[in-house]
């Protein structure tokens, strides 16, 4: 009756399968094969009941796998990633924290969480499965240190070298002699070579370096040890020396009885580097071992889901440590915190695995490239490169102080050739501006003089003359057919309002030149006074012959105009401060529509408030039909500049964050290009291409340039906040179904779900300023409403269906106007619609304990009462059987009334259900028109009350529903029954049960209602916060969906289907 | 955010101030207290993780001085008023005007605090830095309760001198939760090993536990050795939070068993499960309680169409959840809720600052080269 369907989890372990080339992960207890180009996913094997996965470990003829996760191991066997299957579990004493094949038998070395070792041979370890748990012996027993980390190496065939790291800071290194005794099991004898105090926080990570690795330092370099903290420190150590014997820690504890050691007693190996990094703790440390060229580097990864590559060079300071870490690059792939599992590849490529649940398949070499100066020596001495454009794939047009115009051919490897075009013009002196597309420039300086370079023919002409300097040049052009191309140009002056508008058209015969047509074909444009021209572009459509030009002003506002040949039109509409007040930087033009006769599209605007925008633009039945249908702001900015789409659809937006150029795949949500240029505010030219693209920069009279060929990584299930996901609704209209859920990143993430590939996020919502504490769709699911602290509230108008941004697009039509005037939080409100189209009565409930219910009519707002309730924080406010009704942390139901004369509410009563908060709700309106009103309880309980239409209250408690709080319930009416509900509940206990509630209403308050429970499943979700009923594809089409540390998908079975889709297309044909 | 911030979205913060605690959590062993009677007949008390020493402060107050500090010191009269306004007519409990019972400074008090960090000294109180996991530390404890004790000749279940042993100690979570779980429990372990070590039978235990997965299985050892298990949150702990505190009381160690440091329980020993944390659901199901709700009493564990799905060995042992109850009473200030600061509040300062963090370093560091350390959007 409960079938798991899918889950998106952190990923906590990850393995390379060459073989398959397919990468292996941990998420939560399954074990998931992506193929590593395409992330499809090959295979999905539950390894753990209710136990995930820490580490996998594949054998050289990948012929087996070993799994582990807690204190459970599992080998899996197979002989290609879809036949491998799992064998007996066996169970360690303690938490495993790392495993290792031995180089030449099949033994494998676990080390636990209180230093531990054990060892069994992998042939030993049974390959069926008869579903019982067997236990492994310990070959070193424990000690009383509680580990964080543990690195286990083999030395030989008998000797492993294991490192280790306590939560105090400790680092032991020790070695054990293993032998095999008759009986078939291992002994080993242990030393220990070095305690010390490493950090001054938690040892989070530790790793031992190959010996190929250490003698990159020196010849005396055998062995490496590179470990990490919660300090923010990496450090290195020299532990190549391992004759002397160290005191065991509890030794050392023995002898002094406390735990802070005298220095004495320590024996600490020297430390040849440290250094400081991330801005949280540090989790992970790797050797990498890819390039012997480029001597020892390290890899760091931390809770700031970023990794550091770290250089080891020899520091020649004196009183400095003999080496130093010098930071090469930082990556940023994951959302949210927290990269939790590494894997590398002999090639040098590696992956991480992060909470957001995403697997970040990272590309050797990873190296940014230092970006190269492009060469000015063919320069006159003291001339210098002002001006720049791309016309070609990796060619400029570049204009210098001395009005001298070049071409530049920028080579992938940093190179740079330069050609003279003319030798200084007086006309572009001191002063010119560059505008291009393909194969075409215009040039302009202070005289007035506009210049047309033509690639075809290498050869620069003069095109108008406008008698002022010329502020601005804008180029648009549209090839209408093999042979016919128009090229739209723009010229703004000074201290004219109106721009010159010229059009060009390309020779039909030779179609290497461009002629313009005679002065009265020329288009003029009518924009309003003091309309700063920023962008521009144009639209042609040919049935009916349409001719639009677009144009982006530095007030925000972006003008419509008909510039069609018989030109009638005009000023079709001026739509004001789109952006605010600040400039429109960009606008693109996508035509829609599969009718030739409709004129339909799409204009993505980008503007230096740091949004993006989206407006649809139709011609229908003479009259045009404008929209806005999506406006959100970016993941960087306000300094947005460009935007393009890619050939593989992909809508591309480049604009800098702080001193970086950034390049944004806003289709995919990843930064595909990061260049450190020094921030906005210069000039700069950027080319775009799929994998990259070329960025060509100014930073203190010098010119740069960087061209990327590859991505630095590519993601496989990106998508999830990578934080803690506190509230979730989903949509219910019938052509999309949308999973709208909040979480501590502040952000709003809206997902569509399938069965094959999981969840897909297409829009996130980036306006909140605290973390998200509920969310609701209206019924018609044409709003999203979201609440957070400092009083937040917003309304978002949501848009399905339309062929652009992934089918999704969004505006916040209202922020409500006391929004982060106070510290308060809103934990839940209510929605309920009138009559009339898009008018709301909202009831807020916050955390001061008072309710306040508003009239929302599109965009303004008003108050209609507010009420104190006692002083425990509200936690939820919705309605049934006529009833408002709350929940607060002090365990009372309170039913309000709605006064008739003043439709304001008032308090009524409070009944008493649970000892402490309650943290979820669901009801049930019942054909008595009493209510069934669910709870669940931090106090493990579920309460079930029954509201009769006259008020009377009777509650029944499940005491020891759960383990531990209850955090989330729904309900879904049973088809069979119509006696019968359905009861789900969820608890930070990483449990959900399925209860059968039925209900006789002719018996008295809950003497009818009797509770039985069907299923009790583990979830993969720890902390689970919220629950939501969802539809699914196929006969038993009503699932749901449990959220916080992740997202998983449950089918509940019984045949409910109809009832809970009838329930749905009521609504909408409601409204 | 302002100072005074900190203090309207949190009232025992600070309230902590005000009455000069260290740490806010002072107040939930006093909520436990009210609930519990924990401190009754006790003139021997082991804190353990002590640091900053707020629950010592207690100890402190309510052992050596004498005090009455408990629910009167703050009791939020702007719910009683607001109640007795909306509920006119109808009963009010009047209970809580029932006169405190006296309260003096007791006789022969020995508390010993224990914590791997430094603490403050407090008078009276006997500050140990040691390791709660080490062997060694129980005879350093036996001397700091009876300095005449020998730890060559007297055994330890001779004297067993302790009437009640308290944990506070949590590990710094990680953000993995199934790990975080884990390392607490390690820790409770830890305590209970050292509890079983010194404390007197009929003693108690009061410790912080993390109700999680699993957390079930620790409840079923704990009632092994103690005749009532009770897992307790004080209305100062957030609704928000995992914590919660595991009330022990009447310590009744099995035939036989011996507690040692040397072979601690937790990740492989463990106690021998006995009948009595099996419940007994005979009788009806349904019981109508005082205040009118029916209480349904039920197996929720087992389902009805499903295995066990639970593969570890230790995981298919008993099971059992213990009874929840919230402590502190509910006029007592919600630890969720935001609070409308008193006219003419001044903020003060905390009386202690808090311990330096391991990054303390990293964050000054960062300071100088003028970053904006822990502001980052999405990585605070």
């Amino acid at each position: 009756m409960l079938e798991h369907v899918h889950h998106r989890v952190p990923v906590t372990a990850l393995s390379f399968h060459r073989r398959d080339h397919v990468i292996l992960a941990g998420h939560g207890n399954l074990l998931r094969g992506y193929d590593i180009d395409t992330g499809q996913i090959l295979t999905n094997l539950k390894v753990f009941d209710d136990q995930a996965v820490h580490g996998i470990l594949v054998t050289p003829d990948e012929d087996v796998l070993l799994v582990w996760g807690g204190r459970l191991v599992r080998k899996l066997n197979g002989h290609s990633i879809s036949t491998y299957r799992p064998s007996n579990v066996y169970e360690a004493r303690d938490w495993i924290l790392d495993a290792a094949l031995s180089p030449e038998d099949d033994c494998i070395a676990f080390v636990d969480a209180h230093n531990a070792l054990t060892i069994c041979n992998i042939r030993d370890l049974s390959a069926e499965d008869d579903g019982s748990t067997k236990p492994l012996a310990t070959a070193v027993p424990s000690s009383n240190c509680i580990l964080y980390s543990a690195h286990v190496t083999w030395l030989s065939g008998s000797q492993c070298l294991i490192a280790s790291g306590t939560a105090f800071g400790d680092v032991m290194l020790w070695s054990a002699s293993i032998s095999r005794i008759a009986d078939g099991s291992f002994t080993a004898v242990a030393q220990t070579h070095y305690t010390f105090s490493a950090h001054e926080g938690s040892v989070f990570g530790v790793q031992l370096s190959s010996k190929q690795q250490a003698r990159r330092l020196g010849d005396g370099c055998d062995c490496l040890l590179a470990s990490c903290s919660d300090d923010r420190q990496v450090k290195v150590w020299d532990v190549s020396d391992r004759f002397t014997n160290s005191h065991s820690l509890p030794q050392i504890q023995r002898d002094t009885g406390f735990g802070s050691k005298p220095e004495a007693e320590e024996h600490a190996p020297p430390c040849l580097a440290a250094a400081m990094g991330h801005v949280s703790r540090i989790w992970k440390i790797r050797f990498c071992d890819h390039d012997a060229q480029k001597g020892v580097e390290i890899m760091s990864f931390g809770e700031d889901a970023s990794n550091i590559l770290w250089s080891v060079k020899p520091d020649s300071e004196p009183g400095n440590q003999p080496f130093a870490l010098k930071q090469v690059g930082v990556q940023n792939a994951h959302a949210g915190k927290q990269i939790w599992s590494v894997a590398a590849a002999e090639d040098g490529c590696f992956a991480t695995g992060g909470a957001d649940g995403a697997i970040a398949i990272h590309h050797a070499p990873n190296l940014p490239a230092e970006p190269s100066e492009i060469d000015r020596k063919m320069l006159e001495p003291g001339d210098n490169i002002r001006y720049y454009a791309f016309f070609n794939q990796g060619a400029m047009l570049a204009t210098t102080d001395s009005g001298s115009v070049w071409t530049l051919q920028l080579g992938a490897a940093g190179t740079s050739s330069a050609r003279e075009v003319l030798p200084a013009l007086p006309a572009l002196r001191g002063y010119s501006v560059v505008a291009s597309i393909s194969r075409l420039a215009f040039l302009a300086g202070s005289a007035g003089i506009v210049y047309m370079y033509n690639a075809n023919t290498n050869k620069l002409t003069s095109v108008a003359d406008c008698g002022k300097k010329v502020t601005g040049l804008f180029v648009s052009s549209h090839e209408k057919s093999h042979s016919v191309r128009l090229v739209d140009l723009l010229i703004t002056t000074v201290g004219q309002s109106d721009p010159c508008y010229m059009r060009f058209v390309r020779d039909a015969i030779s179609t290497a030149e461009y002629v313009s047509p005679r002065e009265d074909h020329q288009p003029s444009l009518p924009i309003p006074e003091g309309f700063s021209i920023t962008s521009f572009t144009t639209m042609e459509h040919a049935q009916p012959c349409i001719h639009l030009t677009l144009v982006g002003a530095r007030n925000g506002s972006i003008a419509i105009c008909n510039t069609s040949s018989d030109g009638h039109d005009g000023l079709i509409k001026l739509l004001p401060n789109v952006h605010g007040k600040e400039a429109v930087t960009a606008l693109l033009w996508r035509s829609h529509g599969n009718k030739p006769t409709t004129l339909s599209g799409y204009l993505h605007s980008l503007g230096k408030d740091g949004t993006h925008a989206v407006h649809n633009i139709r011609r229908h039945d003479q009259k045009w039909e404008i929209e806005l249908i999506h406006q959100l702001g970016l993941p960087f900015g306000p300094n947005i500049e460009g935007l393009t789409i890619l050939p593989n659809d992909h809508l591309l937006i480049w604009g800098f964050r702080g001193k970086a150029f950034i390049v944004y795949d806003a289709d995919a949500e990843q930064e595909t290009m990061t260049v450190a240029c020094g921030g906005a505010h210069r000039n700069f030219a950027f080319q775009p291409s799929v994998e990259g693209g070329t960025f060509v920069w100014t930073k203190a009279s010098k010119i740069y340039q960087h061209m990327q060929t590859r991505r630095p990584y590519t993601l496989i299930t990106p998508g999830d906040h990578g934080r803690e996901i506190k509230a979730v609704s989903v949509s219910s209209t019938e052509d999309m179904q949308i999973f709208a859920t909040g979480a501590e990143d502040t952000n709003i993430k809206l997902s569509t779900f399938d069965e094959k590939d999981g969840f897909r996020c297409v829009q996130t919502l980036r306006r909140h300023n605290t973390g998200i504490q509920h969310l609701c769709w209206s019924s018609a699911c044409r709003y999203l409403f979201s609440s957070g602290g400092f009083e937040e509230f917003y309304v978002w108008r949501v848009t399905t269906g339309v062929p652009v941004l992934g089918g999704v697009g969004v505006v916040c039509e209202s922020v409500h106007p006391n929004s982060g005037k106070s510290d308060l939080r809103i934990l839940g409100f209510d929605i309920s619609e009138t009559r009339q189209k898009g008018v709301f009565d909202i009831v807020l409930a916050y955390s001061d304990s008072t309710l306040k219910q508003w009239s929302y009519d599109i965009g303004t707002w008003s108050l209609v009462s507010t009420i104190d309730y006692l002083t425990a924080c509200l936690t939820e406010v919705f309605h049934t059987s006529g009833h408002v009704i709350t929940t607060a942390t002090d365990g009372h139901l309170a039913l309000w009334d709605t006064e008739a004369s003043a439709s304001s509410l008032t308090w009524r009563t409070r009944h008493r259900t649970h000892q402490n908060a309650i943290l979820g709700v669901a009801f049930r309106e019942l054909h008595d028109r009493s209510s069934l009103v669910f709870t669940a309880g931090d106090d493990n309980a579920i309460g079930i009350t029954r509201i009769e239409q006259c008020g009377a209250v009777r509650a029944l408690l499940i005491p020891r529903a759960h383990t531990a709080a209850v955090t989330a319930v729904a309900v879904v009416p049973s088809d069979t029954d119509r006696n019968t509900l359905l009861l789900l509940s969820a608890s930070i206990d990483q449990r959900v049960k399925l209860w059968t509630v039925s209900i006789d209403v002719t018996e008295p308050g809950v003497d009818g209602v009797h509770v039985k429970l069907q299923r009790n499943v583990a979830t993969s979700v720890a902390d689970v916060s919220s629950l939501a009923l969802c539809r699914l594809a196929g006969d038993e089409g009503v699932g749901c969906v449990v959220c916080r540390v992740g997202m998983e998908i449950w089918r509940i079975g019984g045949g409910i289907r109809d009832t809970y889709l009838s329930r749905v297309s009521d609504e909408v044909i409601r409204e | 955010m302002g100072k005074s911030s900190k203090d309207k979205r949190d009232a025992y913060y600070r309230l902590a101030k005000e009455q000069g605690w260290r740490a806010r959590s002072a107040f939930k062993l006093l909520q436990l207290d009210e609930e519990f009677d924990l401190f009754n007949g006790v003139t021997r008390v082991v804190d353990l993780c002590a640091a900053p020493g707020s629950w010592s402060q207690v100890l402190s107050r309510v052992l050596i001085q004498g005090q009455q500090v408990g629910r009167a010191a703050w009791e939020d009269k702007r719910y009683k008023e607001l109640l007795r306004l909306r509920q006119q007519g109808s009963i009010v409990d009047d209970s809580e005007e029932e006169a405190p019972t006296e309260a003096k400074p007791r006789k022969d008090v020995k508390i010993v605090a224990i914590d791997l960090q430094p603490m403050s000294p407090l008078e009276g109180i006997t500050c140990l830095k040691a390791d709660i996991t080490h062997s060694s530390t129980i005879p350093l404890l036996l001397q700091a309760l009876d300095p005449d004790y020998d730890p060559t000749s007297s055994s330890i279940e001779a004297s067993s001198p302790v009437d009640l042993v308290l944990s506070d100690g949590a590990p710094d979570v990680t953000g993995l939760h199934d790990l975080d779980i884990y390392v607490q429990s390690q820790l409770l372990w830890a305590a209970l090993n050292l509890a079983l070590c010194v404390l007197r039978p009929g003693g108690k235990f009061v410790a912080k536990i993390f109700r999680g997965k699993d957390v079930d299985l620790l409840y079923a050892q704990l009632k092994v050795v103690f005749q009532s298990v009770t897992v307790a949150k004080p209305r100062s702990s957030r609704a928000s939070s995992v914590e919660a505190f595991i009330v022990c009381t009447n310590f009744q160690p099995p035939k036989g068993f011996k507690a040692s440091l040397d072979n601690p329980l937790g990740a492989g020993r463990r106690l021998e499960q006995s009948s009595s944390t099996h419940d007994n659901l005979n009788g009806s199901p349904r019981t109508v309680r005082d205040d009118g709700i029916v209480e349904l009493d039920m197996d929720t564990q087992s389902a009805e169409d499903a295995a066990s799905d639970r593969q570890g060995l230790a995981d298919r042992s008993t099971r059992w959840i213990a009874p929840f109850l919230a402590c502190g009473d509910l006029s007592a200030f919600d630890a969720d809720a935001s609070h409308k600061l008193p006219e003419g509040h001044v903020s003060l300062d905390p009386i202690q600052p808090p311990t330096a963090p391991p990054y303390k370093r990293a964050l000054e560091e960062r300071k100088k080269m003028g970053g904006a350390y822990g502001k980052v959007k999405g990585a605070g």
